[in-house]
């Protein structure tokens, strides 16, 4: 379901097809329809089983913003156990693709560059995610 | 020995052992910038020794706060190139470690694992900023009123963002 799906996007491109492949095996893939709720406001997202999801085709909207075909969203707890602020509702028809930590920490062990290629990702998401909320912190302060 | 102890302090012992090779030591004097607001900044750093103080530019220039000893810095810019957020100076002289962004694919290609848990504790110390200032944000949001403190409260943000505890 998800093969071919993440040679298309540009965060992606500094991996070779090889390590693709790994990865493609590594995440989850589920169809979605308008309405699925990928996560909810205040939900646990802690140990194993806390995951980052990345929109294959469609659109998740998660507060006042919309992800799209390439994008990453709920990246932080891959990383740290949070509550998620905000729910993930589908608002188009697609497919979703999603990876746990306990699936990260098997891709450490067995396939250790995919597994940089993707920690790799994760960090450049967190720090885009990192600047978008100093923005809008600035913007608050005028 | 020291350079050894305050990585560990950044970064965790067992991978400061391992990435300290990949760093060079930089000396800064007293009265010199580090990082310029808005301008790329291709570098991590971490503070061996010495004191940085964190200016944000407006209508006026304000003191976000400062880092010291054990500090990351230079983060996002070491990930994506892109702008620092604000104007690093040092208060006194320091002592630091760098590591620059064009080491990472040396790094991904000789040491894989290492690239991959050197980058995961970045995620980590990102994340932790991220979600503190998050909720901030969204309870300052959610106030009707805004108290006078709300200003002093986000640049407070502001500084944690860089760095500042």
């Amino acid at each position: 379901m998800i093969q071919g799906h993440l040679r298309r996007f540009p965060r992606f491109d500094a991996v070779s097809d090889d390590e693709i492949r790994v990865l493609e095996r590594a995440f989850d893939a589920e169809k979605v329809r308008p309405g699925t709720v990928v996560f909810r406001e205040g939900e646990q997202a802690a140990g194993r089983s806390a995951a980052m999801f990345l929109v294959l085709e469609g659109a998740v909207e998660v507060g006042h913003h919309t992800y799209s075909r390439g994008e990453l969203f709920g990246v932080i707890a891959l990383v740290r156990d949070v509550e998620r602020p905000e729910t993930a509702t589908v608002t188009e028809r697609g497919l979703i693709a999603s990876i746990d930590r306990a699936a990260l920490d098997r891709l450490a062990v067995k396939h250790p560059i995919a597994w940089s290629r993707l920690q790799e990702i994760v960090a450049r998401q967190l720090a885009a995610d990192f600047r978008a909320i100093h923005d809008q912190i600035g913007e608050a302060l005028g | 020995m020291r350079d050894e102890a305050l990585l560990e302090r950044a970064l965790g012992r067992e991978l400061a052992a391992h990435i300290r090779p990949w760093m060079e030591a930089r000396d800064l004097p007293a009265g010199e910038v580090l990082l310029t607001e808005g301008t790329p900044s291709p570098c991590l750093f971490v503070v061996v020794e010495g004191e940085l103080e964190v200016r944000r530019s407006g209508a006026k220039d304000v003191v976000l706060g400062r880092i010291g000893p054990g500090a990351l810095v230079g983060e996002l810019g070491f990930l994506d190139g892109g702008p620092a957020l604000a104007t690093l100076v040092a208060t006194r002289d320091c002592r630091l470690l760098r590591i620059e962004r064009t080491m990472l694919t040396r790094l991904q290609r000789e040491a894989p694992d290492l690239a991959g848990r050197f980058l995961n504790r970045l995620s980590e110390t990102m994340a932790s900023r991220l979600d503190e200032s998050t909720r901030a944000l969204r309870e300052l949001r959610g106030q009707r009123r805004r108290p006078p403190s709300r200003r002093a409260r986000l640049r407070r943000l502001l500084g944690q963002l860089a760095g500042v505890r």
